[in-house]
């Protein structure tokens, strides 16, 4: 495969060229956090920035280096770019005694998603398939109206897993443009994923990397590979739900889960919606939207006469078994890329690495004794 | 359904609305040219402005002029399907959902066995066997509901035993009732079926499914012989809303109808 | 405490033959249940029963989709579980101790085969859990009646 060597000033240049594509969106300081929008101007990547992220930490910080990809992933993914977080379904209008019913159209602008992290690729393809396999077309038309540049993560923080999840920390799924940033004085491996991404590069007349450069770049990605700051040993994930279900980790996790939502809301993978039917005052107008929703509700599971998991370790166990176990019976693949967010964004610190070692583990001590009679 | 109906219902024009027992109500909908459904499946209906419920479908499969739905009045929804007269519209999406596997009981004995509005989705199961009846051997309808006036369809739980034989049941007896009173269970246990040779379709409250399957089994009938409908919060029925899940499996796309021993790991996981 | 002789004085206990009571005892084991435990789990097997001696636990039934409730509590001076004695030999309800308890476990399969090699044993036996089963449904149908509802 072709692959080129580029500079700042040619990664400026081809930040340029996609933007013949449509609107380029791109990791940018927005306050106080790394978030993806679009990017006014190639300046506006996070030249010199990373973040430090812990169990339910996260603060921006500089590194003194000039890289432009030193940080990990953005609190939000990409996902709202793909699957919004509210969209309109249809809309409905009342005549009289009947009604009629127009299909929204999805809105279709040319973009391109610069930047994504191999485990937020790995992400964006998993929610491809989950929403194919449901029949949900606009996912499929927003994503065929976009362009995928992904960028490979030499420097994994301390949430970081996807070396366990084989989502990262190189490339690993389709995409059109891959690009890997190393060294201090930084410098970009550019290869094509697409046919369209090989016709673009090639018409930059950029320079090709040379074997030592590619070398370089393998290099950096292995010494990645071993920095991973959490790790899951997939090993012990089939069937985690019939096997683990009385677990009592459950329930000592359930003295620290709030139920609040975050590690959905936060997830790349997370798919699951709600249906909010709306009216107008005068009865007249009524419309249907898909809005986001989270297996940490109460009323997710409700059906009439009561909730299926009315308790938050019942829901913590339903979304924990379904990214690491159910979800591979359903897709032949994992639910969880290793990106490490619902770590970071949960208030209270849970950590699904070590909550999973912890079933793993042989239950403690019983609580039933028992003594022979004197 | 074409593609661009998938996320939009369809709009069917209300024949009729007929009161049931209990606080049951039947819709009659005409639905459009070409819509076919099979026994167990369900549709979406949309009441104006209100939202969905995932209502199963009660009629004829093998009847294309009409297509009806019996409905309790539990929720927002189902309260205003009831509120609509003959003439008004319904939005349709469907049909969704696995069907009862009826092509696994050719030459085999037949228990269908319901609790309450659980005969509902067992009912196109039944035209279909009487339209069909010399395909199978012994056919029984097991049949309880709480009270005798929750007893759904008794006109034809009388027309019926002219080719299946029905036994109904009472949880709790009322004056009048001269019937049998006891849970749909001990009906199983007096019928003389033979284990080896019958497949047996239950719908009902999870906790009434639990209770037969285990009566089932007691008398030797295998989990692959057995086959459940379940219900769960259905929203989208495509599988995107993730709403009806139950460890690996889509209640919407992968059910309602499961064949016990698929099911069976995840159901006796409380919360699951 | 914990004592042979301490087991005697349970109520279930009293009025047993001596050579009945040391078959009881022979086959029991002292066990303390800490508030909140499942002791019994629906399904599993029922390898054991309960004379309790300290301690509220709660009989509960799951109904999927609603929470877990109790039907009936069992008190100090009481026989818990009876799934024991009716093959297959499972739990057929869930029992969660509501504080700490302490009770004389008796182990199911010892006392069956003491019942098989002595009858009289095995009769007596049975008849004092017939007596418990049998108060244990009369309080149910009662109440089934739901005496207190308003619908008449």
């Amino acid at each position: 495969m072709d692959a080129y060597l580029l500079d700042t000033d040619m990664l400026a240049q081809l930040v340029e060229r996609l933007r013949l594509e449509g609107e380029v969106i791109g990791p940018q300081i927005d306050r106080g956090v790394i978030a993806y929008g679009p990017l006014k101007s190639f300046e506006d990547l996070p030249q010199g920035w990373s973040e430090l992220q812990g169990p339910g930490l996260y603060r921006l910080q500089r590194t003194g280096r000039p890289s432009r990809f030193a940080y990990r992933v953005a609190p939000t993914s990409w996902k709202p770019f793909l699957y919004p977080p509210k969209e309109l379904l249809f809309r409905a209008r009342k005549e009289g005694d009947s009604f009629t019913v127009q299909p929204a159209e999805t809105s279709l602008e040319a973009r391109v998603l610069f930047g994504l992290r191999p485990c937020e690729l790995r992400a964006l393809r998993v929610q491809e398939r989950v929403l194919s396999k449901a029949n949900y077309p606009p996912y499929q038309q927003r994503l065929q109206a976009s362009w995928i540049v992904a960028v490979a993560c030499v420097e994994p923080g301390e949430n970081c897993f996807c070396a366990d999840l084989d989502s990262g920390p190189e490339v690993r799924d389709d995409c059109d443009l891959k690009l890997v940033e190393w060294g201090d004085e930084p410098r970009y491996l550019a290869q094509a994923g697409s046919e369209r991404g090989r016709a673009l590069l090639r018409g930059l007349a950029l320079p090709t990397a040379s074997a030592e450069d590619q070398k370089e770049a393998q290099a950096a990605l292995a010494r990645a590979r071993r920095q991973m700051g959490r790790s899951l040993d997939r090993r012990q994930t089939p069937d985690l739900l019939t096997r683990k279900h009385a677990h009592p980790a459950f329930d000592a996790l359930a003295e620290r889960c709030t139920a609040c939502g975050n590690c959905t809301l936060v997830c790349p993978t997370c798919f699951c919606s709600n249906l909010e039917d709306h009216t107008s005052l005068d009865g007249r107008e009524a419309s249907r939207y898909r809005v986001w929703d989270s297996c940490f509700t109460l009323d997710f599971s409700y059906i009439h006469g009561g909730h299926a998991r009315s308790k938050p370790s019942e829901r913590y166990r339903q979304w924990m078994t379904h990214k690491l176990s159910s979800w591979q019976s359903q897709f032949d693949e994992a639910g969880c890329v290793g990106c490490g967010r619902c770590i970071t964004w949960c208030p209270e610190g849970i950590d699904l690495t070590e909550e999973f070692r912890a079933l793993t583990e042989r239950a403690k001590e019983s609580t039933i004794q028992y003594r022979e009679l004197t | 359904m074409n593609p661009e109906s998938v996320l939009t219902p369809t709009l069917w024009k209300l024949l009729e609305v007929q009161e049931e027992t209990g606080d049951c109500f039947s819709l009659r909908l005409e639905p459009p040219e070409g819509y076919r459904f099979e026994p167990g499946q369900f549709n979406m209906l949309y009441a104006f402005g209100k939202g969905e419920a995932p209502i199963s479908i009660s009629s004829d499969p093998d009847r294309s002029d009409q297509l009806v739905h019996s409905i309790r009045a539990v929720g927002v929804v189902t309260q205003e399907l009831q509120r609509l007269r003959a003439g008004e519209q319904v939005g349709v999406r469907g049909p969704f959902g696995q069907p009862w596997p009826l092509e696994e009981a050719e030459g085999k004995e037949v228990l269908i066995i319901a609790g309450g509005i659980g005969l509902a989705p067992l009912r196109p199961l039944i035209y279909r066997i009487l339209a069909q009846r010399q395909r199978f051997k012994q056919v029984y309808l097991l049949y309880g509901a709480r009270t005798p006036k929750d007893l759904l369809y008794p006109d034809q739980l009388e027309l019926w035993q002219e080719g299946i034989e029905v036994r109904t049941t009472v949880d709790r007896s009322m004056a009048g009732w001269t019937g049998q009173v006891g849970v749909v269970p001990r009906l199983i246990t007096a019928e003389g079926f033979d284990p080896a040779n019958t497949l047996a379709f239950v719908c009902g409250p999870e906790v009434m499914m639990n209770f037969c399957v285990e009566e089932l089994q007691n008398r030797g009938v295998a989990g692959s012989s057995i086959f459940v409908s379940l219900e769960r919060n259905m929203k989208c029925a495509q599988g995107y809303c993730g709403h009806c899940q139950m460890g690996p499996y889509f209640i919407c796309r992968d059910g309602p109808v499961f064949r016990y021993e698929r099911i069976q790991p995840f159901l006796n996981i409380r919360g699951g | 405490m914990g004592t042979k002789q301490e087991m005697l004085g349970h109520p279930f206990m009293v009025g047993l033959a001596p050579e009945h009571q040391a078959a009881m005892v022979e086959c029991a084991r002292e066990a303390f249940i800490q508030k909140g435990t499942w002791l019994l789990r629906n399904g599993d097997l029922a390898d054991q029963f309960f004379l309790v001696q300290e301690g509220v636990l709660s009989i509960e039934l799951y109904v999927p989709n609603r929470a877990e409730h109790s039907i009936q509590t069992v008190h100090p001076g009481e026989l818990l579980g009876w799934d024991w004695m009716v093959p297959p030999y499972r739990w057929t309800f869930d029992v969660r101790a509501q504080e700490d308890c302490r009770a004389f476990a008796v182990d199911a399969r010892c006392i069956r085969g003491k019942g098989q090699v002595d009858h009289e044993f095995g009769y007596q036996l049975q008849n004092r859990i017939s007596q418990v089963m049998a108060r244990r449904v009369k309080a149910l149908r009662f109440q089934l009646l739901d005496v207190y509802s308003h619908e008449p």
